[in-house]
């Protein structure tokens, strides 16, 4: 088994724990540090399949900023929302098994699909970095996209906003 | 005057020049949301005017493109690496996004004063949701496709909880964001899976693909799966449908009836492009899901609407129901047939019809809304006849169009849906939605027994603003008129069509 | 992908550092609770209510606004190593984009979401 795929195993094997502890903690704080766990080992199996800039983008804005705003609204719906209920529980147990039973139709998929279909195109990647291609793709062929997201983002701005302040 | 105009923008490059409703939209959505802040503080209701009549100016643009795109069938303008495209499907749904987004803004001027919630933002945020559908159903790419759906998304989160002391509609937007943006994560996920067989997420390069031989790839028939689940969050079709009732009551009127015809037109729009423009070629992977779809929204939204004593919450469940009846459009849509340029003509004389009937009904609980009163109970309506004649009236007439009596647009609306359906071979499914309809009767009739048979607790007439009235005037008279003369309408939706 | 196996190493030990080291304090030194140790430290003061008490919605606000132009900011990595590539275009579609954020900079600025009061 070569490093790559190695790495791989890991960083997904403890994506995967992470991921099943968040749901499973009855402490939401716990839950937001397990997601911590979550992102950081995304940015790592983003960094072994090469795309640099995404692992980035992962620590930065999701292990960064949303995990901040997270333990910000936990810590906003005070104490008694904070340890989770019997219920819950069980719902997140009904989660977690179904999300196994997924992943195991989804590898078992894969395993069907073997090579049948095309990956993205990789033919650049040794001569230009990821956060080149990276650049060149989304100010040369996807623009538009890009120029839209800008008003999503305000949007979303606004709405926090309208909705956060206390006085019309 | 149309050539003055057009020449105004013609030094545009074609790529921006294509876009100039859109790109109109998007500024005044700024210069409100600027004015609403500025240090000279525009008051609300102008703002409102400002919005109404520049998003009614950006109509001029679109029915110069209208005219264009339909001079030959297929005629259509590509730009943006082949993302952006304006062909005559796409004009016409921006022309309906228009439409009900005028609509919705007139009758929110008084409605947001009585609800003590009246700025500014709100008139930019419906513009901006209305910016992200016509990017939407302009997208020839998935990602385009995608960040168009959130603009959307996101505007009407934020418009549903805009009442931020209501609690009601505090968990309207709760739950519509929650299981909005749950399923937004689905149809990323259905996207990537696209790509990751495909390698593009481009519609035209997919369907290629699709038909080269990719059809029965289990990853592709998995990504096709979860986007159709997440389409059907969004277009709230059974069993998706959970967040409907509540969302549609708490929500300020004004934007549930935003919410059922203009967010409602946005999401069979995309379901048309996906469906047809890309994975036509794969019609027996998606063809049953959307028949189990169909068929439980026109049960679960008839059932379910039986017994509410909410107006809001009934004209939330009978949206389900006609959902079921618009996927019947989508079900008629076929390789190597006639019936496919049917199913989307059906789908858009429908929309259009629903369009003018159910920003009518809303609008009339809008204009029992008055300080102490929701008048959102079927109950409010009760003996309205005998207090204002002319809005019961109308009701009477929105009623019977959703239940689809003949002379109203609504019974145009069923009669092309339904007879696409047959001719697609869904007999069985059209007498589903025929039974559907019948019994739909019951309820939409209820309101109006109550209001002609009831006996009114209170005196005086509704004095609804010149804004509202004249929404609901225009609704009246389309309704009606689509009804009795249909043809025009007919003609316009027949430019619906994906090549 | 071998380029970062000094990386891989550098986070491993950076992750044993603070196990060993609790570890290892733990192993050797003394353990005689009381309940005065025991108390948390509030300056020497008595402490009063609650830790979990419930924030204002104010961070949330500040939180929100920060990732957005976090986000943003990441925008402008892609952009900033292939400047001279993009040229012109990249450079207007840039400015657009900072622009209309821009605008929501003023309007979050004059609707006072940025001060704290």
């Amino acid at each position: 088994m070569d490093f790559t795929l190695l790495m791989f195993r890991v960083l997904a094997s403890a994506a995967l724990v992470c991921g099943i502890l968040v749901i499973l903690c009855r402490n939401a704080v716990h839950s937001a540090l397990f997601l911590v766990g979550v992102f950081i080992s995304v940015a790592g199996i983003y960094v072994v399949v090469g795309a640099e800039f995404l692992a980035v983008v992962q620590v930065l804005v999701y292990a960064g900023g949303i995990l901040v705003l997270f333990l910000f609204v936990i810590m906003l719906v005070g104490k008694d929302a904070m340890v989770g209920k019997r219920r819950m529980r069980l719902l997140a147990t009904v989660g977690t098994i179904l999300i196994i039973l997924f992943g195991l139709l989804m590898a078992q998929q894969l395993n069907v699909a073997g090579e049948g279909g095309t990956t993205g195109p990789d033919a650049d990647s040794t001569r230009l970095g990821n956060i080149e291609r990276v650049g060149l793709a989304l100010f040369q062929d996807y623009i538009l996209p890009f120029e839209v997201a800008s008003v999503l983002l305000l949007v979303a701005m606004v709405g926090a906003i309208v909705l956060a302040r206390e006085a019309y | 005057m149309m050539d003055i105009l057009g020449s105004l923008f013609s030094w545009l490059p074609v790529e921006l020049w294509i876009m100039r409703p859109e790109l109109c939209l998007t500024l005044a959505a700024f210069l409100t949301l600027i004015f609403s802040v500025a240090r000279r503080a525009f008051q609300p209701r102008w703002l409102g005017y400002f919005s109404i009549a520049v998003t009614a100016a950006v109509g001029a643009p679109l029915l110069d493109l209208f005219r264009r795109t339909t001079e030959l069938p297929g005629q259509e303008f590509v730009a943006w690496n082949g993302m952006f495209v304006v062909d005559s499907f796409a004009v016409f749904f921006k022309v309906l996004f228009l439409l009900a987004a005028i609509l919705t803004m007139l009758m929110s001027i008084r409605y947001l004063d009585v609800e003590k919630a009246h700025t500014g933002e709100y008139y930019a945020l419906i513009m901006f949701a209305v910016v992200g559908m016509m990017f939407m159903v302009s997208a020839r790419d998935l990602i385009l496709l995608f960040v168009g759906l959130e603009t959307m998304s996101i505007s009407t989160y934020i418009l549903a909880g805009y009442l931020k002391r209501d609690r009601r509609s505090n968990e309207s937007a709760l739950k519509y964001f929650l299981l909005g943006s749950f399923s937004t994560g689905i149809f990323l996920y259905g996207i990537s899976l696209v790509y990751a067989v495909t390698g593009s997420t481009h519609l035209r390069v997919i369907s290629d693909a699709i038909a080269e031989g990719l059809v029965n790839h289990p990853l592709l028939v998995l990504g096709l799966i979860l986007m159709i689940v997440a389409l059907g969050f969004k277009i709230a079709a059974v069993p998706f449908h959970m967040w409907v009732p509540d969302t549609y009551e708490g929500a300020p009127t004004t934007i549930t009836a935003f919410f059922s015809t203009a967010v409602k037109a946005a999401g069979f729009a995309i379901v048309l492009r996906i469906l047809v423009e890309g994975m036509l070629s794969a019609r027996m992977h998606w063809a049953p899901l959307v028949v189990i779809l169909s068929a439980a929204s026109m049960i679960i939204g008839t059932l379910g609407a039986l017994l509410q004593e909410n107006v809001k919450r009934l004209l939330a469940y009978s949206s389900i129901t006609h959902v079921g009846y618009l996927l019947m459009g989508v079900l008629a849509v076929q390789r190597g047939a006639d019936t496919g340029a049917r199913g989307m003509v059906a789908i858009a004389v429908y929309l259009l019809a629903y369009t003018f009937m159910n920003m009518g009904a809303f609008g009339l609980v809008v204009a029992l809304r008055r300080e102490g009163l929701v008048g959102d109970q079927v109950d409010d309506f009760t003996g309205l006849a005998r207090r204002a004649p002319l809005a019961a009236f109308s009701m009477l007439v929105f009623m019977l169009s959703l239940g689809g009596i003949p002379a109203t647009a609504g019974f145009i609306g069923k009669w092309y849906l339904f007879g696409a359906a047959i001719k697609a071979d869904y007999v069985w499914l059209a007498v589903l939605a025929v039974l559907a309809s019948a019994t739909s009767l019951y309820y939409y009739l209820r309101v109006v027994v109550r209001m002609y048979m009831g006996e009114a607790e209170e005196e005086g007439g509704l004095r609804p603003s010149g804004a509202l009235a004249s929404a609901l005037v225009i609704s009246l008279v389309f309704t009606i008129l689509m009804g009795l003369y249909p043809q025009p309408f007919i003609w316009l939706a027949q430019h619906v069509v994906l090549y | 992908m071998e380029q970062y196996l000094p990386i891989l190493i550098f986070v491993l030990v950076a992750a044993a550092f603070p196990v060993v080291t609790l570890v290892v304090a733990r192993v050797i030194r003394p353990h005689k609770p009381d309940p005065v140790k025991l108390s948390s430290y509030e300056c020497g003061l008595e402490s009063v209510g609650e830790v979990r008490d419930r924030t204002s919605v104010r961070y949330y606000l500040i939180a929100v606004l920060f990732v957005i132009f976090d986000v943003e900011v990441i925008f402008m990595f892609p952009w900033a190593v292939r400047f001279k590539q993009l040229a012109l275009l990249g450079f207007v579609s840039m400015a657009t984009f900072l622009g209309i954020l821009l605008l929501g900079y003023y309007y979050a600025w004059r609707k006072g979401a940025l001060e704290w009061v």
